[in-house]
């Protein structure tokens, strides 16, 4: 983690009394202040009564466990819900947005998670950018694309970043999606910028190109909240760190966080050390890659995979990782190299054929490979569990429902997933609790290799531990992790490889792994 | 703090939401197609008293309703995969070119109903390699085949001539299937109740339904979930052809005919009542009852206008505004729905 050194650029501690006159200098002032936010969805109640301010030139870091409400609270600070109860002031005014759209002229500038809606296959990076200039009603009915370039370079310079204006949208990685996201966001003048898990899918050298860029940020006096589930992230950058828990303010800290005490104020009980220990592995191979090349001129890779054993492989994104995956679930072919599955040759045609040999995938985005639409017959729990095993569990075709609810009722107790039951919806999960359900579905069927592509996308700290358990549980098969976090990969895995350039080795250490021991209880 | 206090806010008075309210509106939202249904037959019988009597409703079910239906049926099941199937229209006229010109040349009823259906089943499996083997969209690709159906019938066909059957060659099952009727029920609806009751089994009770609508959200999840998705893709083409085969062949038995080009007529009725069908229920995908209301909503609104005198050339700019008013409504009440 690259450490910025910086002291907080406020001179007072926030949470001190502010002038009692209105006409506050909005330079150094509260630019978001929140007073009793309530709302409920039905019988829940996922915020009740949240207090919150935010100042200029500060980070705050908004904490909170599976479902504690953070969600919640952005999409109203974001104009998506509204609030039932409470009010929001937005730079010494009442801010009552109907619509996102309200929110980003008011100042405030969200970046959700999902940066799936930010750009459309087809257009360019540089469109992307200028999407929201195009849908202004100001805007010119032709621009040419020198000036759509032109414009969408001076968005990326004023950001700081750098990204390919030419390509493709849809060739984007989620790490420039997500610089996409902030780089437009910023544009539109924002007083208040709202990061949801901007890290989730960037590396470590695209996360500190990320920090660079906050930093610089909250220099010029924009106020940033900030949700991650990386404590070493929000070590480096937070100013202060708000937690929350059951849809209040449970835990309230400016600058030296303790992190320590954050945690177990967000997840109600002080958090054990764990580390992934040493264990004897059985020495019969599962799968067998021999001489295996991604391209025709990269690298050979040799692996071996023993069963009951995990397996992670880090690196930067675009080194390879997910395309090796892909490509063992039959997705893709191998240059050249074969594979062998319990010693017999194994070379799927696609994932139907993986699938029924016994390997299975769970992709990168869980929502563009796992998940089908919440309002769609199979958006449930159980729909999501039994899709691949439709033909193995109803020979006869006719779809049983029992027979769906136990298989997803067994994986809603042994991953212990928060849900109201079998029929639950997808869209009434939180992140973590989604990320088991993708577990639950491959585990559901005893699979001889499991592989899971950044299995810890947007999980908290709670769903994690119980996610790794499940992972290291599965004495039967071997389990291959793709992940750009080195620090998850020390705490899954049996062994790691490092992969680069389509190419695979042992890993030996890493010099970008924190040492510091706030950074280091992420690994907790 | 005191900033929040002496700011002139008020809470999100219009924006709370009443649970009684949003219940309500989940129900309008929900079953808003019946409503409409009922609101408009109250409509046209308070307008007209010959809307509300069982020889029109008759008229309405055998004449507007029964074909609409089963090509709408077949419409569905592509919709529902996340495509469409704009040459239902070639299956129709291709089935009915086949079953009548078979009987013409003198082959027994069952014989000519197979020879109709596998007329049809050709454009099915037609589309459906298209669409899989060459990668070509559904809308494409079926409007493709419309055009490549034109073709086949005018050289097919003396150039595009009806063909009719004399009534001294019309077999008597053949009357049966059109005229007859079974416990006072035309036998037309039969037909519509068996084939909406095996759509309705296959779409919502059966593994092909659950994944030919996995494939309609998202095909990438289906595809990375082991389906196998153009296995079933060609499936959906080709009963969708059947179906609408069978369509082909109660009309030319209707009129003892084969009348070229006839299967455009249904086409965008299909269509339309598919995508109305939609808004029914609360999950917005393509579903059998739902497209059911939409045929009937089509029907009643077309019959209703005639009735209550409106301009016949007119007609259709009723039917377009129906389809305005309810797919606004519903997705006004879903952006709603959304937000609160």
């Amino acid at each position: 983690m690259t450490a910025t050194g910086e002291s907080p650029t406020t001179g007072e501690s926030p949470t001190t009394g502010e002038s009692p006159t209105t006409g506050e200098s909005p330079a150094t002032g509260v630019r978001l202040a929140a007073q009793g936010i309530a709302k409920s969805f039905g019988a829940t109640q996922a915020l009740g009564g949240v207090d919150l301010q935010v100042r200029s030139g500060e980070i705050l870091a908004l904490m909170g466990a599976n479902g504690a409400g953070k969600s919640t609270l952005v999409n109203i600070l974001a104009g998506v819900l509204a609030p039932d109860q409470g009010r929001i002031i937005v730079n010494g005014a009442a801010f009552q947005p109907r619509s996102p759209r309200d929110a980003v002229s008011a100042g405030i500038a969200t970046v959700h998670q999902s940066t799936d809606r930010i750009g459309v296959p087809g257009l360019t990076t540089a469109d992307a950018l200028l999407l929201d200039r195009f849908a202004s009603r100001r805007s010119a009915l032709f621009l040419s694309r020198r000036a759509v370039r032109r414009q969408a370079a001076a968005i990326i310079a004023r950001a700081g970043i750098s990204l390919p204006l030419a390509r493709d949208f849809g060739d984007l990685g989620p790490a420039d999606r997500q610089l996409v996201a902030i780089a437009r966001a910023i544009s539109a003048d924002a007083s208040v910028l709202i990061l949801d898990e901007p890290t989730a899918s960037l590396s470590q050298t695209e996360a500190a190109r990320l920090f660079d860029l906050l930093t610089g940020l909250k220099a010029r006096g924009l106020a940033i909240i900030y949700i991650s589930h990386r404590l070493g992230d929000l070590a480096t950058l937070a100013d202060r760190a708000v937690v929350l828990r059951g849809g209040r303010v449970v835990h309230d800290a400016a600058r030296p966080i303790d992190f320590t005490a954050a945690v177990t104020a967000m997840i109600g009980r002080p958090l054990a050390h764990a580390h992934a220990a040493a264990r004897d592995i059985a020495p019969e191979v599962v799968f067998h890659l021999r001489q295996a090349r991604l391209g025709a001129d990269t690298a050979p890779i040799d692996l071996d995979l023993h069963a009951g054993e995990v397996v992670a492989i880090t690196g930067p994104l675009g080194a390879g990782k997910s395309r090796l995956l892909k490509t063992i679930f039959g997705l893709h072919r191998f240059a050249s190299g074969k594979m062998e599955l319990d010693g017999r040759r194994y070379m799927p045609g696609g994932p139907a054929q993986a699938i029924a040999a016994g390997v299975v995938l769970a992709g990168e985005d869980r929502h563009r490979t796992s998940f089908l639409p919440a309002d769609w017959p199979g958006g449930t729990i159980a729909g999501t569990i039994s899709l691949p095993y439709l033909q193995r569990w109803f020979p006869h075709g006719w779809l049983r429902r029992e027979v769906e609810d136990r298989a997803a009722e067994a994986g809603i107790r042994r991953l212990g997933i928060r849900a109201s039951g079998p029929r639950a919806t997808l869209d009434t999960l939180s992140g973590g609790n989604q990320q088991k359900v993708v577990l639950a579905r491959w585990q559901a069927e005893p699979a001889r290799l499991l592989l899971l592509d950044e299995p810890f996308q947007g999980v908290d700290i709670g769903a994690r531990a119980d996610i790794i358990a499940a992972i290291r549980d599965n004495r039967l098969g071997a389990t291959l992790i793709a992940t750009s976090d080195s620090e998850e990969a020390l705490e899954i895995a049996d062994r790691i490889f490092t992969m680069e350039h389509h190419g695979l080795r042992p890993w030996a250490g890493d010099n970008l792994l924190p040492t510091t021991p706030t950074a280091r209880s992420e690994v907790a | 703090m005191t900033v929040i206090t002496s700011s002139p806010t008020s809470p999100h008075q219009g924006q709370r939401p009443d649970r009684r309210d949003s219940t309500f509106r989940r129900y309008l939202l929900q079953y808003g197609l019946l409503i409409a249904l009922l609101g408009v037959s109250a409509f046209f019988a308070a307008m007209s008293p010959t809307f509300l009597t069982t020889a029109n409703f008759a008229s309405i079910l055998v004449n507007s309703f029964a074909l609409p239906a089963i090509i709408a049926i077949a419409m569905t099941l592509a919709v529902g995969s996340g495509g469409i199937d704009l040459s239902v229209a070639t299956a129709v006229d291709l089935a009915s070119l086949a079953f009548v010109g078979t009987l013409a040349a003198g082959w027994p009823v069952p014989g000519a109903i197979l020879a109709g259906l596998g007329a049809a089943a050709l454009t099915g499996i037609f589309n459906g390699l298209l669409i899989t083997g060459l990668n070509i969209t559904p809308f494409l690709a079926t409007l493709g085949t419309l055009f490549i159906g034109r073709s086949v019938q005018q050289v097919l066909a003396n150039g595009g001539n009806p063909v009719y059957l004399s009534s001294s060659k019309l077999p008597a099952a053949v009357k049966f299937l059109a005229h007859g009727s079974f416990l006072g029920v035309p036998l037309p609806l039969y037909v519509v109740g068996f084939i909406a009751l095996v759509a309705f089994i296959l779409l919502e009770l059966t593994i092909f339904g659950r994944g030919v609508r996995a494939i309609g959200a998202r095909p990438q999840v289906a595809y990375f979930s082991g389906l196998r998705v153009r296995r079933d893709i060609v499936w959906i083409y080709l009963l969708s052809a059947a179906i609408s085969g069978v369509a082909g062949i109660l009309l030319s038995a209707t009129v003892s005919a084969y009348i070229p080009y006839s299967g455009n007529a249904f086409l965008l009725n299909a269509i339309g009542a598919a995508f109305i069908g939609t808004t029914f229920g609360a999950r917005g995908h393509a579903n059998i009852i739902g497209t059911i209301l939409g045929v009937l909503l089509l029907a009643i609104v077309a019959n209703g206008l005639l009735l209550v005198g409106w301009n016949f050339y007119w007609q259709q700019v009723g039917t377009g505004a129906f389809i305005f008013l309810i797919l606004a409504f519903s997705f006004a009440s879903k952006r709603r729905q959304q937000r609160a």
